[in-house]
Order: structure tokens, then C-alpha cells, then sequence
């Protein structure tokens, strides 16, 4: 999918130089290049079409071209057989009429994936192509005949302008939805459905949004066509040609509108010379299969890809001098953090920022979580520890609606939220994930800005960028360190404004000082940003400088839990780790020479939980 | 209704053949060849010019074009392992987009649009089956599919090859690592489906021979089936594909027969949005 990746954005000096240029052109060429154009700038925009589906939102979905033939089908009917209505509204019109056709297209998208969806819209391709040839849907035969628009200019440039004209207007509308929240939700799922889930984002409503846009877009330039072709020729929308279209917009990056304008010139220009040479098309349609292999065989040699990396290396030179240090880590000291057991003194009347009781989990005949109850008051920071398996990430999946079936109930502020899917739990519950799940083509504004509940503010953003120590705010998340990734996965959570934050191991991978680094922030989360924080965590250090409560889980029970320091002191909790009576009690004589060398018990854990790993299921 | 179904055993038999391959194309090598029908109609076209050009009999006619499917299959696959040995699923079934297009392009230059004629290698008797008479070539035809399907399995599980290429399609690398020829491996299967897939598209060579997209398009039908055996079950995938060929008979007659191309897939969609109503994510965990 490489060859369709995006990024932020293009300067707008740019585009208007190239619209300038196209439009001026128009003026200097021939009629017949003039007709050349105008079917290249169809082709251009559907190009954008694909690069919404496939390039922004991920899905390998085969059929946008084919929805073309919806607005084909619309405009050779009202401008043509009907032939009352001009003819740019009957584009619009025939846009419009896509949306839910395209709807229908993406349903599939919802349970269906990569390969499978493809399979499945390359038959979408042959419905409507066959719905093309039967002839039966109004605007479909030949007879309805339009009228090439002329508008009082020379040749073929009324033609030419509308087409170009339309690509602008449809790049602009794919560029403003790429910053909005509907664009950065596709992105979202294109990177990770979970993790978009997680965010607010529904993903349903992502997909089919795309679907949609895709459909009113590839109308509009379904439409076009007619209005060169003069009727909706079912060849139009011949499995080849959108198969074609497909991989041109792969090999042309077309999730960026300069790639899709590639893929229209191209299209367009190279069969128009093949056929002044006197070549048949199907040589160009052989050139071009050569050409996209070779294309799509070398990693990110999409066109507009390498346009934009071309760029991007002109300006980080400029900028080079201008870049700031990162922030120091910071330090953490455990005197200076908060005394363990201070609860939730202020109110006691107040709920709890999150209360999970009686939660059981099977899969199949393996029961992941067995009755597990536990609580985590507003104002603490409450840790979650166990060995691996001992149902940890589960508990995490059930509370945040991630898993399909448990019982007990999950209480956020004291509301029941069982029935709510993920989405809307994530207005009130956030998580963050063990892996890396940052969207990678994003800057940290527009990740964060992403997961933020509505009515945040700018400021608010920025602000929480620095709570997580972020300086480089330009820079897409994938030119980040993986510490920056893994607080600013925190911070968007913090950016939704939740009751309780469930961070799944943050410091997995991170060296000790950055652990340090990470607590001395998330220390300071849950006063700050008025919630709970339920943090697992395999880092004993940690979880003993982090949290004033522990829970700990052994295979999917609750084997202790309390103030944190005593339930590190417990026999059965170093056993839980280790998993073998030896090996506890000779972490329990590790525990005493050091309480008697007037060491901090956890300690003891924290050297001998290494060893204790294989006991992972 | 029983006469239609029986009728739709030949175009079912074909799909049930090119889904086998996808199937095993998939498992194998980690794509979805898009072009399965394209190089066996590529070959199945060099069939022709040997009967029209050579004067050669049916029988080594046909020959030639399985040997040429084969060839055809290595092509690719050195292909294959020369570029996108590594990449991913979706990239390799997008490059497979490409070769489509490419063959479909020759093979509309072969065909031209002159009618060929061929003789029908399976213009055996036909066998009455409640009333009404079914080629026998059709019949074998779908038993060999499912045999073909069958047969992969069975060898998979059983043989030591069978076993390299089970690694192999798990962990290319490792299986590298673990002195596994992928590259003749990869290769091997690619030449394999492309034998097969010529065999099956000689089946339906009578009835359609001036156009070659037609040729390349069975493949949709046959990765809807193959879709059917979620791209895992070969059995399910051949079974898929007489279904499908059936259906599309049934359909022919009826008052939407103009549509009868599009049925199936209105089918397929339904059936496979049921089966994975529960895949709500994208990832496991």
C-alpha cells in the first residue's frame, strides 16, 4: 500500500501555479488536445475518487470507477434524453444520486478486509457493468445523446475548462475533508480500527463516509465522460478500464491530488499519441502493464510520493538550523510524589472515575477473567499488574468495548456503560495500546486533535503536546522516537477529556530513565486532568513510584489487591510472579534481607519478576 | 430447473478449477491472481493458432497450450520472486492487476477478432442424468476440480514438499533461512496454476473464441468461489465455483437473465457479510 501513502498537506502556491498553467494551456492547444485534456481531467478525478478509499482510508476497494457510471447514467438521462437540465448541475445531480449507491458499495467494507473486500468490489465492478450493458436503466442507452458543452468558446475548451474546473473543485473538497475530522478518521482506520475506535472514532461511520465521498467524486467525473463522449458507453466502465484506473492510481500515489492529476495526463496524453502514431490502444495498455510492475516492484516509487519526499527534503534543509532540542527527561522523585493512599478525600460523596464489578471473560473454554472487581477513584493513579496471560489486556479490551461478550458491569463515573460500543465509551473511557498505534502520516496536532472531545481548543492541544514533553510539532509521527510516540498516544487520550485512562504498559521498551520520564508525567495526570488512571505496567519500579493502589492478577483472578507497597510485600503475589514455590521463597528471603537492610520491598520484585517471565502462559 | 442446474456443471467446472488454484495461490504465495484466467486464456489461445496455423490435432494442440500455461506461470512467478518477494499481499494482488491488463492486451492482438475454431476435446457422449443429457467432458471436468482440490490438500498435509511448502507460505524468510528453495518453489506453483488454469479454460473454448476478455473474466467467477472457501477451504472453494456455474444457469432463462452475470455476486457479498458479521475489527488484539 505503500505506493498510496499522504501526508500533511501542499503549499498552496503550488497548486495554484499548476491550475494557472493547466488553464493557460487550454487556451494554446489544439481542439483535439483540448478534448485530450478534458477526458485526462475525468480521469484525474477519478483518480481522487480511489485515492479516498484506497489511500486515505486503507481499504482495498476496486470499484470507484465503475460508481462512475452512476452519474453517467444520471447525466446523459437529464441532459440528455431529458435534456432540461444544464449541464454542470446534472453533474451535480449525478453526484449526489452516488452517495447512496456508494453506500451500498462499502456496506461489505464493514466486515470485510484487504483481499476479501477486494474480491468482493471486483464484483461490484461486474454488477454494474453489467447493469451498463443490459441497457435498461434510464440514461444507459445510447439514444440518450449530450451535447458537448461549448459555452461560446473555440473547440473543445468549454469542454476542457469544465473538466479542469470540476478536478479543482474535487481536489479542493478532498484536501479540506483530509483535515477534517472525517479525513483524519479515515487515516485512523487505515492505520488501526482498534486504535481508531479507541480515539471516538467510529469506524463504520469512517468507512462509509469515505465510500460516499469516493461515490459523489467518481460520479462527477462518471458524468464527465458522457459530456465528451456524448453518451454513457458501457465501455466506459469495462472491468479493465477500472481495473486499469486502479493500478494507475497506485503507481501514481493518487491519495494525493497531485498523483491523481498524474494519472489523468498520463491516461489521457498516452493514448491520445499512441493513437496519432497509429498504435492500437492495447500496445499502450501493454506499455502500461510493464510500466506499473516496474513502478509498483521498487517501495514508495509512487509518483506523487516521490514528488513529496522531494520536497520535504528542500524544506527540512531550510528549516534544519530552526530546529529546537528535544525537552530533557525529566526526573521523578518518590519523596516528592504523592503519598501513597491520600483516596479521594476531597469528595466523598463523588462517584468513581471507574468501577468494574464481577467481570468474567471466556474464550471458548479458557477463562480470561473470572469475577474480577476493582476500582479506580478520581484523583489516584491505580495499578494493574499479573504475569503474561494473566488476563491484564483482556480487562482493558472489556472495559473499553472491545470485546464482543462478558459479563459483570463497567461503571465510568458512576453510569453503567456496557451497551455502549467503543466509540462511545471513548468519550468517557480512554485506553492506550501495548503497540505502537499512532497514525504515522499525521503531525502531533492532528493526532491529538483526532482524539479530542468537541469544543477543545487549539490552546488546549498545544498545551497538552508539551504536558507530554513533544517539541517537534511539524513532524509526522513516523520521524518520531518511540517514547514520543507512546506519551503522545497518552496525550491524545487526555485530549478526550475522559473519566479514567487505561494505559496498557507504557514503558514496554523504554530505558530506564525514559520510564522515569514517562511516570513523572503520568504521575501528574489524573490531578491535572481531573480523572482516574488504571496503569498496567510489568516495570515493578514503576507501577512502586507510580501507584497508590495494586491490583494484581493471576490467571484471571484477583489474588490481591490494596495500598501499593503492601500488596508488593504479599508472599502469593511474588509467587504469582515467579510461579514456582522455590522461587518464592527465595524472593520472600530477598524481601526480608532487604527490608532489614531498610530497602524498599518492591525491589525485590522488580529483579527477581525477570526470572519469573517464562511462567507466561 | 434440474436441466439448467446440469447445464451450468461446464462454466461451474471451470470456476471450480481456477478457484482451486486461487485458493492454493493464496496459501502459497500470499496473492490473489487476478490474472489466473488471463494466463490460462493466453495459453488456451496458443491452442488455437496450433490447430489454425500447424494444422495440429486437438490433442497435442492442447498439449502445447498446458506446457505454454506452465511457461507462461514461470514467467510470472520469476517475476514474482525478482520483485515483490516481500511485499505485501495487497501490493502483489495490485501487480497481478497489472499483468491482467497486460495479457488481456495480447490477447485481444491474438484473437483479433476472427473467429477460431476449436475442436472440443471433451465432445464425448453425453450421459442422461434425470432426463436430460450432460457432456461428459463437463462431468469430468467438475470431479477433476474437486479431485484437484482434494489431491492439494492431501498433499500438503502428508508429503515433505507439501510441508516446505506449508512453511513457505507461513514465514517466506524463515523458511529460507531453513534451506527451503522459495524462489523454485514460488516459481513452481505459479507454472503449476498456470497448467491448470489452461486446462480449465480449454473446457469453455468452443463456445467463445473472438474475444479474449471474456477468457480473462471467468476468473472473477472462480474468485468469488474461492472467496466462498474464505480463501482457505480448496473443497469449499471447487464446490463454490459448480454453485456459482449453476446458479448462473438457473439464472439465464428467468426474467433478470439479463443480469445473470451480476448474481452471483450479489450472493457471494450476502453470503460473506453473514459469515464474517462477527469480524467487527480489522486486528486480533
Amino acid at each position: 500500500m505503500s505506493g498510496l501513502k499522504r501526508a500533511s498537506g501542499t503549499p498552496l502556491s503550488a497548486m495554484l501555479v499548476v491550475a494557472v498553467v493547466i488553464i493557460a494551456a487550454g487556451f494554446a492547444l489544439s481542439s483535439y488536445w483540448q478534448y485530450v485534456g478534458a477526458i485526462g481531467a475525468a480521469e484525474a478525478i477519478f483518480g481522487l475518487s480511489i485515492g479516498v478509499v484506497y489511500g486515505q482510508a486503507g481499504m482495498l476497494s476496486l470499484c470507484q470507477p465503475a460508481i462512475g457510471a452512476i452519474g453517467a447514467w444520471t447525466v446523459a438521462y437529464l441532459s440528455g434524453e431529458m435534456g432540461w437540465v444544464p449541464l454542470p448541475w446534472s453533474l451535480f445531480i449525478g453526484a449526489i444520486i452516488a452517495v447512496p449507491i456508494g453506500l451500498a458499495a462499502g456496506m461489505p467494507a464493514l466486515r470485510l478486509r484487504r483481499v476479501n473486500l477486494a474480491i468482493v468490489t471486483l464484483g461490484v465492478v461486474i454488477v454494474i457493468y453489467t447493469v451498463a450493458q443490459a441497457g435498461q436503466v434510464a440514461g444507459s442507452q445510447e439514444s440518450a445523446y449530450v451535447k458537448t458543452p461549448t459555452w461560446n468558446l473555440a473547440g473543445y475548451m468549454g469542454l476542457y475548462l469544465l473538466g479542469w474546473l470540476s478536478f479543482a473543485l474535487l481536489a479542493g473538497l478532498t484536501i479540506v475533508l483530509r483535515r477534517s475530522r472525517w479525513g483524519l478518521s479515515w487515516l485512523a482506520i487505515a492505520r488501526s480500527e482498534r486504535a481508531a475506535a479507541a480515539m471516538g472514532v467510529s469506524v463504520t461511520k469512517a468507512k462509509l463516509t469515505a465510500f460516499a465521498v469516493a461515490a459523489f467524486v467518481a460520479a462527477w467525473a462518471g458524468g464527465l465522460l458522457v459530456a465528451g463522449f456524448g453518451s454513457a458507453d458501457p465501455s466506459n466502465f469495462d472491468p479493465v478500464v477500472v481495473l486499469t484506473l486502479f493500478a494507475l492510481a497506485v503507481m501514481m500515489g493518487a491519495g494525493y491530488w497531485e498523483g491523481a492529476l498524474a494519472l489523468g495526463l498520463f491516461s489521457a496524453i498516452s493514448s491520445a499519441l499512441l493513437e496519432q502514431w497509429g498504435l492500437t490502444p492495447d500496445l499502450g495498455t501493454a506499455l502500461f502493464a510493464i510500466g506499473a510492475i516496474t513502478v509498483l516492484g521498487k517501495p514508495d516509487a509512487a509518483f506523487s510520493v516521490m514528488i513529496r519526499r522531494q520536497v520535504a527534503k528542500l524544506s527540512s534543509r531550510r528549516r534544519r538550523a530552526a530546529d529546537d532540542e528535544p525537552p530533557a527527561l525529566r526526573t521523578f522523585s518518590p519523596l516528592a510524589a504523592k503519598v501513597p493512599a491520600t483516596g479521594p478525600a476531597d469528595d466523598p460523596g463523588r462517584p468513581l472515575a471507574l468501577a468494574i464489578s464481577n467481570l468474567t471473560v471466556n474464550f471458548g473454554a479458557v477463562r480470561a477473567l473470572d469475577d474480577v472487581s476493582l476500582t479506580v477513584p478520581y484523583g489516584e493513579v491505580v495499578g494493574l499488574v499479573g504475569p503474561n496471560g494473566a488476563g491484564k489486556s483482556t480487562l482493558v479490551d472489556a472495559t473499553t468495548g472491545f470485546l464482543a461478550a462478558y459479563s459483570g458491569t463497567v461503571q465510568v463515573d458512576g453510569a453503567q456503560i456496557d451497551a455502549l460500543p467503543a466509540y462511545k465509551r471513548a468519550r468517557i473511557v480512554r485506553r492506550t495500546f501495548q503497540q505502537d498505534r499512532t497514525i504515522g502520516e499525521l503531525t502531533a496536532e492532528g493526532y491529538l486533535r483526532l482524539g479530542a472531545a468537541p469544543g477543545t481548543t487549539a490552546k488546549q492541544i498545544r498545551e497538552i503536546i508539551e504536558f507530554v514533553g513533544c517539541s517537534n510539532t511539524a513532524t509526522p509521527l513516523h520521524s518520531l522516537d518511540v517514547r514520543l510516540r507512546r506519551l503522545l498516544m497518552i496525550g491524545a487520550c487526555l485530549t478526550g477529556r475522559p473519566k479514567a485512562i487505561l494505559v496498557d504498559e507504557p514503558a514496554a521498551g523504554l530505558s530506564a530513565e525514559e520510564s522515569i520520564d514517562l511516570a513523572a508525567r503520568l504521575v501528574e495526570i489524573p490531578e491535572r486532568f481531573g480523572c482516574g488512571l488504571l496503569v498496567i505496567e510489568h516495570d515493578m519500579e514503576l507501577v512502586r513510584l507510580l501507584c497508590t493502589s495494586l491490583v494484581v492478577l493471576d490467571f484471571g483472578k484477583v489474588i490481591a489487591s490494596g495500598p501499593t507497597a503492601e500488596v508488593l510485600a504479599r508472599a502469593d503475589v511474588a509467587a504469582a510472579y515467579l510461579g514456582d514455590d522455590v522461587a518464592a521463597e527465595t524472593a520472600l528471603q530477598e524481601i526480608a534481607v532487604e527490608e532489614t537492610s531498610g530497602r524498599n520491598a518492591p525491589a525485590a520484585v522488580t529483579s527477581s519478576q525477570k526470572a519469573g517471565e517464562p511462567h507466561g502462559r | 430447473m434440474i436441466a439448467e442446474m446440469l447445464a451450468g456443471l461446464v462454466p461451474g467446472g471451470v470456476y471450480a478449477g481456477l478457484a482451486v488454484c486461487i485458493v492454493l495461490m493464496y496459501q502459497m504465495l500470499g496473492v490473489v491472481n487476478l490474472a489466473l484466467g488471463a494466463m490460462g486464456g493466453l495459453a488456451a489461445c496458443t491452442s488455437l493458432l496450433c490447430v489454425q496455423w500447424f494444422g495440429l490435432g486437438a490433442g497435442p494442440s492442447a498439449l502445447v497450450a498446458v506446457l505454454c500455461g506452465a511457461l507462461i506461470g514461470v514467467i510470472l512467478g520469476l517475476l514474482m520472486v525478482r520483485y515483490f518477494l516481500e511485499a505485501s499481499v495487497e501490493l502483489r494482488t495490485t501487480v497481478t492487476i497489472a499483468v491482467l491488463v497486460g495479457i488481456i492486451a495480447v490477447g485481444d492482438r491474438i484473437l483479433n477478432g476472427a473467429t477460431y475454431n476449436f475442436p472440443n476435446l471433451f465432445a464425448g457422449p453425453s450421459v442422461e442424468i434425470f432426463g436430460t443429457g450432460v457432456p461428459i467432458g463437463s462431468l469430468i471436468e467438475v470431479v477433476a476440480a474437486v479431485l484437484l482440490a482434494i489431491g492439494v490438500q492431501v498433499f500438503l498435509r502428508t508429503t515433505y514438499l507439501g510441508a516446505q511448502l506449508r512453511a513457505m507460505s507461513e514465514r517466506p524468510v524463515t523458511a529460507g533461512l531453513l534451506a527451503i528453495r522459495v524462489r523454485t518453489l514460488t516459481v513452481a506453483v505459479w507454472a503449476f496454476a498456470g497448467a491448470i488454469a489452461t486446462i480449465a479454460v480449454m473446457v469453455v473454448l468452443p463456445t467463445s473464441t473472438t474475444s479474449f476478455p471474456p477468457l480473462a473474466y471467468l476468473v472473477v467467477y472462480a474468485l468469488g468461489a474461492a472467496l466462498l472457501g474464505l480463501l482457505r477451504n480448496m473443497i469449499v472453494a471447487a464446490v463454490g465455483g459448480v454453485l456459482i456455474g449453476m446458479l448462473q444457469s438457473i439464472v439465464q432463462p428467468s426474467s433478470i437473465g439479463r443480469y445473470t452475470d451480476a448474481v452471483p455476486f450479489v450472493v457471494i457479498v450476502l453470503v460473506m457479510v453473514w459469515w464474517r458479521r462477527r469480524d467487527v475489527w480489522s486486528e486480533a488484539r
